[in-house]
């Protein structure tokens, strides 16, 4: 039996490792209620089709924020030939040769999120059947964790975020993913809104 | 977010040294500091609460009745209430966490209920889950939802839960643009009203008419597709606290991401309807 010393020491180390990790778990979901309240007050205005892509970027940034990843990516779906386009990426490492690039329908982990619609955890890319390796030897890059989750919104894709390579090290754990894939499908249902009254106003 | 240590001096490691007669030398803080942030808003918890079975008796403890203290009895004062302070500080985080936690679990059903297919039946579910999530999640006592006669204007009590639950209020119509929900509904913007009742937008006949004494509200309008769907209201916020930024901020998120996800539903089922309406023909 341990003395009460000892218990009331080993109360405190107890106590404040769950409030480190409380504490952390509050930043991150105040973080992403943050963003989520900006996204919803940026389209409470009438936006012009080039501000979506700012909005979008800040989307990005925020997600990449919430979830401690290094780098991230924003994919828009082209519809007539079904491509992923990368039309934004964020990061530590500079890639701008990614812009513009192109997924061909299906390939790649964000392929496969916008197929079937639903997030993903991919905590060895490399390993993965569904990693498309082409751009990482192209870019110089190493990509070792991804977390991808398709934006719907009016029940359509319109395009996929990815995370890259979690910082520290760390895996992807599936609270990242419920962020991530709240983020993304709030997100879709504005621009969808936003992107139909454009239409209606031409 | 900035919160310098003066905003939260009931929260920091250095409470106690106000109290203590002895010089002691606390470990420094660091990161912990950083505690004050989540735990300003709940500082009214009570404290000493009987849930603390790991605590050690008083009385097994040497310097409760000696009052010549040694270093090392000291220390251990220091240490018990150091642990005092990190159970106040992790009860404050677990509620502010809880609070959160209801809110990602409201908006993660939400998407699910989306998803699945012939839901058009299923809005109004939906919809008593998302105010009973936002009842829970604010910590507030009572809500309703209110839904738009688009003939009249007026807005109609649709749903009304919590624990003083009025089913008389269900039915009732708001004239149009009165009361702080016609507010809502006009401007299309939420709202905190913590005195409710010197509030001039305030309509009281249906407390008067229920017997109910609406003190504190928030409400939120339920857009979706650029069309009012509704309001939402949270009424009296538990422990006569009043409502704040942060609360209202996760009700709009709540009603607007609802909202958009129910006007989805509806659009697609009147696709769904018009399609087999072509289809008969």
């Amino acid at each position: 039996m341990s003395t009460p010393e000892e218990q009331v020491h080993d109360d405190i180390t107890r106590l404040e490792s769950q409030n480190t990790a409380l504490r952390e778990e509050i930043r991150s979901l105040r973080t992403f209620i943050d963003s989520m309240q900006n996204l919803m007050e940026a389209v409470e205005q009438p936006l012009p089709e080039a501000e979506l892509m700012e909005l979008l970027s800040d989307v990005l940034a925020n997600a990449l924020a919430t979830i401690s990843a290094s780098d991230g990516s924003l994919l828009v779906l082209d519809e007539d030939t079904n491509e992923l386009v990368f039309v934004i990426t964020h990061g530590d490492a500079a890639k701008e040769h990614l812009a513009w690039q192109r997924l061909p329908p299906g390939e790649g982990i964000a392929g496969w999120v916008a197929k079937n619609r639903r997030a993903t955890i991919v905590n060895d890319a490399q390993a993965d059947d569904r990693f498309y390796p082409a751009l990482d030897r192209e870019l110089g890059f190493k990509t070792h964790s991804v977390l991808a989750a398709p934006i719907i919104g009016g029940g359509r894709v319109l395009g996929v975020i990815e995370m890259l390579n979690k910082q520290n090290d760390k895996l992807f754990s599936v609270g990242d993913q419920t962020l991530l894939t709240l983020m993304c499908r709030f997100s879709g249902e504005l621009l969808y809104t936003v992107i139909q009254q454009n239409q209606t106003k031409k | 977010m900035g919160h310098s240590p003066e905003d939260t001096p009931l929260t920091g490691p250095h409470r106690y040294r106000h109290n203590l007669t002895h010089p002691i030398h606390l470990e420094a803080d660091g990161p912990d500091a950083a505690a004050g942030k989540a735990a300003d808003t709940v500082v009214s918890r009570p404290l000493g609460r009987d849930s603390e079975p790991q605590r050690p008796s008083l009385d097994a403890l040497p310097w409760s009745t000696d009052s010549a203290m040694s270093e090392t009895q000291l220390s251990e004062q220091h240490r018990v209430e150091r642990l005092d302070e990190l159970r106040q500080e992790n009860d404050a985080l677990e509620q502010e966490a809880d609070g959160l936690r209801q809110f990602m679990e409201c908006m993660g059903r939400l998407i699910e209920a989306a998803d699945r297919p012939n839901q058009e039946s299923e809005a109004l579910t939906l919809l008593a889950q998302v105010l009973d999530s936002a009842i829970r999640a604010i910590g507030a006592k009572d809500g309703s939802l209110l839904v738009p006669d688009e003939d009249t204007g007026e807005l109609v009590f649709v749903l009304v839960q919590g624990e003083s639950s009025k089913p008389h209020l269900v039915g009732r119509r708001l004239p149009a643009g009165r009361g702080i929900a016609g507010w809502v509904a006009e401007n299309r913007r939420e709202t905190t009203v913590n005195n409710v009742p010197a509030d001039e937008r305030f309509y009281p006949e249906l407390d008067v008419e229920l017997d109910y004494r609406t003190s504190s509200l928030l409400a939120a309008p339920l857009l979706g597709g650029n069309r009012l769907l509704g309001v939402v209201e949270v009424v009296n916020k538990r422990n006569g606290k009043l409502f704040s930024t942060g609360n209202l901020t996760l009700l709009a998120l709540m009603c607007r991401f609802a909202g958009e996800l129910l006007h989805g539903i509806i659009s697609q089922a009147e696709l769904t309807r018009s399609m087999k309406r072509v289809e008969r023909a």
